[in-house]
């Protein structure tokens, strides 16, 4: 058990040489080298115009396409590398809160690598903060200001539109549907936050976060439409979805035929695409709502 | 007496969930002498066997061993006095014959050297005619193969214990059931020997002859209790062996030697049974 | 290789060479595994340079970041798995040898579900435990490793007395119980399941396919007095257990305390499991491949096999975490993904390309 000791010692001295480095330029200038891990975080980034700059993201950011073409991966947020993410030499971490394990961000810490998380509430405020927080992060906060601004304004104008919705449809966000067994979105979930904004009452509201539903409890929420998942382009055909016989097909949203599969990450990921989604949701189903 | 009997037993008794399987058994061994305990299916032969060697608790009565209760004595030392050949035994792992019977060598007598126990070992795959099996491994040797190799192993446990305990005492349990004949007789003749180098031989046999050719004393249990005893004459006789076996064959007589023999004869067991 | 030396035993004394070969040659690969997970991973770093780290030599603060990799990330991990490695491996010879039964694993009877129920139960309702009680903050780190240690002892406890009538343990009821107590385990972790939230929800994907990242000196430092300890007995165990090999009465008859011996081998086996489930989460077949692998080597002779094992568990372990560190670099494979992947070709490969146990 001597090996430990004497290397806890060292690495004392070591975190104390790395302190003294990373803290003189690094903070002078803006940050060189970012880890963007999480879908949001680096959309943000990239429109911010950071993206030359991410060193490396996560298996969530999927968008934009060319991100997720040219940047190495460093995997699933929750099981990261400490040794994966210190050798692409990020001098910033940027990640989704629930990064993880904590021993890894603490390694890194450890390694003087500045380790940043990032709320994620699935509100409005939640993206306008996030991208204020990312871009006071990158140091570009000009781009912040601007980006924040453009957001806000479709969140005020998506409000506005929104006001005219007289009677709330009830929508059933489906996560996945395997073996005719669906998970939905309940309560506290992001689903719940899109359905929100684009003037909808989750249909689900009886569950909390994402779970399996019963069949019995999808007729009993009577969806007045069904939101998918077409993420890669694996949407299910609509005769599929509300085949007859199935718990789907008896909601009223199989009667009106009300099917919408959307982009997993522009749905439920809380970026700056956000208020365009929950737009286009809320035409798809008021196709009769006043326009600007 | 003068001292303790190397093995004894007093009033033994073992029942399980009330149901008696050995009942009032008064047993005694001395070195020098091979006992044969013979008696029909369920006579409670291998219980009267597991009870002598320990691996049962009597439900009433005790067993000693040179005086002392054999609950008392520690495992260690129980194996250096008597060693149990046991009816089959299966490998789920492929230990090979040698280290089979090794292990009969491990733990005990640990006062011997690597080369002393190296000739026990070969002297005892030799005795049991299982050195050429010696690397086989054991799940692939046939019935009456393993069978010698667990005697071979029984031997080493002896040999080893020799060198802490001068009398011993051997069980036996149908240790001939899978032989071919002559290696019957060559197992037997090993366990006459081992009784002339100071060990008490306690054997279940079911075949009467070979009882009758080895046995100092025939031991005759049915239900639970030991019904007769004596020597293979005194004890082989019609009446007892139809009681008994319920078989009416006349018991017959090898001339000179006066050593009684059975000769199984067809269709005549029904008519006796019941 | 091994069709030659299988046979071979100490009876004869080119048996006892064999042997020794074989042992040398693991203690080389457990080198070498060392090496190479010291040497290899996403960073680049010369092998010169990783000696001189190693001893010390290189103080040069422009290297501060690779000695940090080397000591701080590199070496637990290769510690942790070493440690991980060779008590799955040696619990999983020391269940074979007490159920006589090649097909017994820890995973089997249940020990490794009872520390998972025990990890997911502590994921899931710890925060609000915690808040329930006023205490502040989130759960401390070894709160989980303890629990699932904890849920481990406690599932083979009540094994071991579900089993035991009358002073002795009934190896078949034991099994038994083990499955039984295995699927109820995996039931409350799929009532935990329900009750979770996202977050928890990932959480309990994660955990039962094991892992060694993360590994730091506290995640070595926790185990490790409990794992060491089990593997400095097992050489004593290798008598016992060849005699229980032949029957429990036939060990009783050749000198073995023989209840003893079962309560001993199942508590080393609760503290092994428990603890390396705890620090790395549930890892399968190493438990079951291990061992059968050097059987076809040196053996079934639990002397050689259990030393054995400690040292080809380790050394296999520590391979498939460099493996799972490299196939998808800078990302990370678990390592339980990695032993199932490696592991089970080989087993299927090794029971084609050797003749039948009965076949001579």
């Amino acid at each position: 058990m001597s090996r430990p000791h004497t290397s806890l010692s060292r690495r004392a001295v070591l975190v104390g040489a790395i302190g003294l480095l990373a803290s003189g330029p690094a903070r002078a200038t803006a940050v060189a080298r970012i880890a963007s891990l999480g879908g949001a975080v680096t959309e943000i980034l990239w429109r911010l115009g950071a993206g030359p700059r991410i060193a490396v993201v996560d298996t969530t950011s999927i968008y934009p396409a060319e991100i997720l073409r040219e940047k190495p991966n460093a995997g699933y947020l929750r099981a990261l590398s400490a040794e994966g993410l210190l050798s692409v030499g990020p001098d910033l971490v940027i990640a989704t809160e629930g990064a993880g394990p904590p021993a890894v961000l603490a390694q890194l810490r450890e390694a003087g690598i500045r380790v940043e998380l990032i709320a994620e509430p699935p509100t409005a405020e939640g993206v306008l903060d996030k991208i204020t927080a990312v871009g006071r992060l990158a140091g570009l906060e000009t781009e912040a200001a601007e980006l924040h601004r453009a957001v806000a304004a479709g969140f005020a104008g998506l409000g506005r539109q929104r006001a005219a919705v007289k009677r709330p449809a009830r929508a059933l966000v489906v996560l996945s549907l395997a073996n005719g067994r669906a998970m939905v979105g309940g309560r506290e979930s992001t689903a719940d936050g899109i359905l929100t904004l684009a003037g909808l009452r989750n249909a689900a509201d009886g569950l909390s976060g994402f779970k399996p539903i019963s069949d019995e409890a999808i007729v009993a929420a009577a969806p007045d439409t069904v939101i998918m998942m077409a993420n890669e382009g694996h949407a299910q055909p609509i005769e599929a979805v509300f085949a007859p016989g199935t718990a789907l097909g008896q909601t009223p949203a199989a009667a009106r035929r009300s099917l919408m599969a959307m982009d997993g990450l522009a749905l439920l990921g809380f970026g700056p695409r956000t208020p365009e989604t929950a737009e286009a949701l809320m035409r798809a189903v008021y196709p009769d709502l006043p326009r600007e | 007496m003068a001292e303790p009997a190397l093995l004894r037993a007093r009033d033994l008794a073992y029942a399980v969930s009330g149901r008696s399987l050995v009942e009032g058994i008064a047993f005694a061994a001395e070195p020098g002498t091979v006992q044969i305990v013979v008696g029909p299916n369920g006579a409670g032969k291998s219980t009267l066997l597991r009870l002598l060697s320990g691996e049962l608790r009597p439900s009433r009565g005790t067993v000693t061993y040179e005086g002392e209760t054999l609950a008392e004595i520690p495992p260690w030392r129980l194996a250096a006095i008597r060693a149990v050949m046991p009816q089959a035994v299966r490998l789920a792992f492929p230990f090979t014959a040698a280290e089979v019977a090794r292990i009969g060598l491990d733990g005990i007598g640990s006062g011997l050297d690597r080369r002393a126990r190296d000739a026990i070992l070969a002297e005892s795959l030799g005795r049991a005619d299982v050195t050429h099996l010696a690397d086989r491994a054991y799940p692939t040797l046939s019935g009456g193969e393993q069978a010698r190799v667990q005697f071979a192993r029984v031997l080493c446990q002896l040999a080893a214990g020799r060198s802490v305990a001068e009398r011993q005492v051997l069980f036996l349990d149908e240790p001939t059931a899978s032989l071919d004949l002559r290696h019957q007789t060559a197992l037997l003749d090993a366990a006459v020997s081992l009784a002339g180098r100071g060990a008490a031989v306690v054997a279940i046999l079911h075949d009467l002859n070979l009882a009758a050719a080895y046995g100092d004393v025939l031991l005759v249990m049915e239900g639970g209790r030991i019904v007769a005893r004596g020597s293979p004459e005194a004890v082989m006789q019609d009446d007892l062996v139809a009681r008994v076996f319920g078989v009416p064959w006349r018991v017959g007589e090898v001339p000179r030697s006066r050593q009684p023999f059975l000769l199984p004869q067809r269709g005549v067991a029904a008519k006796s049974q019941d | 290789m091994r069709r030659v030396s299988r046979r071979r035993t100490g009876f004869h004394l080119g048996g006892a060479q064999t042997g020794f070969a074989i042992f040398a040659g693991l203690v080389l690969l457990t080198g070498l595994a060392i090496l190479l997970s010291l040497g290899l991973g996403a960073v680049r770093i010369p092998p010169g340079r990783v000696l001189g780290i190693l001893v010390g030599a290189s103080d040069d603060p422009a290297l501060a970041r690779d000695a940090l990799v080397i000591l701080n990330i590199r070496l637990p991990r290769t510690l942790l798995g070493l440690l991980v490695g060779a008590s799955l491996a040696v619990s999983g010879a020391l269940m074979q040898g007490l159920f006589r039964n090649p097909l017994a694993d820890p995973t089997l009877v249940g020990i490794s579900a009872g520390s998972g129920l025990a990890a997911a139960t502590v994921i899931v309702l710890g925060d609000r435990l915690r808040a329930a009680a006023g205490l502040p903050g989130p759960m401390p780190y070894p709160v989980l490793p303890v629990a699932a240690f904890l849920g481990g002892l406690a599932t083979t406890v009540c094994l071991y007395r579900i089993a035991t009538r009358a002073g002795r343990t009934s190896m078949a009821t034991m099994l038994l119980a083990g499955i039984a107590l295995a699927a109820l385990a995996g039931a409350f972790t799929g009532l935990l399941v329900y009750a979770s939230d996202d977050r928890q929800l990932r959480d309990l994907t994660f955990w039962p396919l094991g892992s060694l990242p993360g590994a730091t000196w506290t995640k070595v430092a926790v185990p490790a007095p409990a794992i060491l300890p089990v593997l400095a007995l097992v050489p004593f165990l290798g008598r016992g257990l060849n005699a229980l090999v032949l029957g429990e009465a036939e060990a009783f008859h050749l000198g073995i305390a023989v209840e003893r011996l079962k309560r001993l081998v199942i508590l080393l086996v609760a503290v092994a499991v428990g603890t390396g489930v705890a620090a790395a989460g549930v890892i399968g077949f190493v438990g079951l491949v291990v061992p059968h692998i050097l059987r076809l080597g040196i053996g079934p002779e639990h002397r050689r096999l259990l030393p054995a094992c400690a040292l080809l568990g380790g050394a296999l372990l520590v391979l498939a975490d460099v493996v799972a560190r490299l196939v998808a670099a800078p990302a990370e494979l678990p390592i339980g993904l990695v032993t199932a992947l490696v592991g089970a070709p080989v087993f299927l490969w090794l029971l084609l390309g050797r003749p039948t146990l009965s076949d001579g």
